[in-house]
């Protein structure tokens, strides 16, 4: 929590890095990534969800690394653990509130929280935390890149969070569909954002930390 | 009460059977503009044929819906005309691509409330008394009154239809899931502009045994409406 006292400024004082050569615009689409308003979420870090999802350790070591160089920018960290929905009688390949493991992302972080259902916005206060500390870009990451990570992705969009999808720091359930479900974010001009490797973002935070985010 | 249907990867819906004072047929975004004659996406020269593959078919199902005494509610996508609702970075990205919103188009001002452009197309226009969600965003839950209405009517069952599959469709269908309705998607009562994108989004309805619901042709649904 001390991170966050650190870096809750004003937009107009707060430290940028250049945009990001993301597809299919150079992310974010102010400009510049604004790092006092900008949260890495690592979504479903969690051994259930590992298990079905090839290359999750890669994915949540790489997320760590990133994690703790945009945290020593400035950035904040945060986590959604996805439960299965209360309200749901079939089983939808998540653990039930009771019965699930604690999150395996070992970087620090500045808010957990548990999302009952795909949504990491579902029932938690995920949304009221992002707005009360100015944030409104995502970097997002993580695991089954067809469940959770699609449905948290699209509900930040819905919200007018502008959101970068790191395209290696994600695990897919699926991997014969991993194309289309980066596909689905790039559609009209990208309909849910942007998509890039963790590379670009690297070479952007290495970038003139001068200038200000652009409307 | 209607039986199971016969649908991927489960027969809809799992608990066996579904009400028709229970279960509400939706039409997801069937929108002048998105599919057609004379809207944005056909003035610009693309292909309607996959938008409006699931017109046909909808239009089939709506019918036999009413008759059997369904709910039926239709969505719109679409922002106040001074677009107060429009996120700031929805507006720079259609701007981006030349489809701004509120910009003008071949049927009136893009995606605005009201104009021409933003109506549902005569195929499967509403009938007094079904319910219209207008929604700013790619979800028919986020920032409506979708949710109250289906839990005050007692609506638990939701038969999906509209565009398109991978946008609209799938992140309202998620939205319903997470909030515990049983969901069943009409595959040939769907369309996206990309043919791979609207395979993988039936695809990723059924992964694990149908996390997202299931999915069925629309033959399969009338066999049971029309018993």
């Amino acid at each position: 929590m001390s991170l966050r006292n650190q870096t809750v400024t004003t937009a107009e004082g707060a430290m940028t890095r250049p945009a990001v050569a993301a597809q299919p615009y150079p992310w974010p689409y102010d400009g510049r990534i604004p790092l006092a308003r900008t949260a890495l979420l690592v979504v479903a870090a969690q051994d259930e969800v590992a298990a079905f999802c090839p290359g999750s350790a890669e994915v949540l070591g790489l997320l760590e690394s990133v994690g703790q160089e945009l945290a020593a920018m400035g950035a904040a960290i945060v986590t959604t653990r996805h439960l299965a929905p209360p309200a749901l009688a079939r089983p939808v390949g998540l653990p039930s509130a009771g019965s699930a493991a604690p999150s395996v992302f070992r970087a620090a972080v500045d808010l957990s929280v548990d999302a009952y259902g795909f949504d990491g916005f579902a029932g938690n206060a995920l949304e009221q935390w992002l707005v009360g500390h100015r944030i409104d870009h995502l970097i997002l990451g993580g695991l089954w890149l067809e469940g959770p990570v699609h449905s948290t992705m699209r509900s930040a969009n819905d919200r007018g969070v502008e959101c970068l999808l790191l395209r290696d720091a994600v695990a897919s359930r699926v991997p014969e569909i991993t194309g289309p479900s980066f596909s689905m974010i790039h559609m009209s001009g990208g309909i849910f954002g942007a998509t890039a490797a963790v590379a670009e973002l690297r070479k952007s935070m290495l970038g003139s930390a001068t200038g200000r985010s652009e409307k | 009460m209607f039986g199971t249907v016969k649908s991927a990867p489960y027969p809809w819906p799992f608990d066996a059977q579904f009400a028709p004072a229970g279960t509400a047929l939706m039409l997801i975004d069937w929108q002048v503009d998105f599919c057609g004659m004379g809207g944005y996406v056909d003035a610009m020269g693309y292909d309607l044929s996959l938008t409006r593959a699931g017109l046909e078919p909808t239009a089939a199902v709506l019918a036999a819906a009413r008759r059997a005494g369904l709910h039926v509610i239709h969505t719109r996508e679409g922002h106040h005309p001074d677009l107060w609702d429009c996120p700031p970075n929805k507006l720079w990205r259609s701007k981006r691509i030349g489809a701004g919103i509120g910009d003008a188009g071949p049927a009136g001002r893009i995606l605005v409330r009201g104009e021409p452009g933003w109506q549902i197309v005569q195929e499967v226009a509403p009938m007094d008394g079904e319910l219209i969600v207008d929604k700013p965003g790619k979800g028919a839950f986020y920032a409506t009154g979708l949710d109250l209405a289906l839990r005050t009517r007692g609506i638990t069952h939701l038969i999906i239809t509209g565009i398109t599959t991978d946008v609209c469709v799938h992140t309202t269908m998620r939205e319903a899931n997470d909030r515990g309705y049983e969901c069943l998607l009409l595959e040939d009562c769907t369309g996206a502009t990309a043919y791979e994108n609207y395979l993988a989004a039936l695809e990723m309805v059924k992964m694990q045994g149908g996390v997202f619901g299931a999915v069925a042709p629309s033959s399969a649904l009338l066999e049971v409406l029309n018993g």
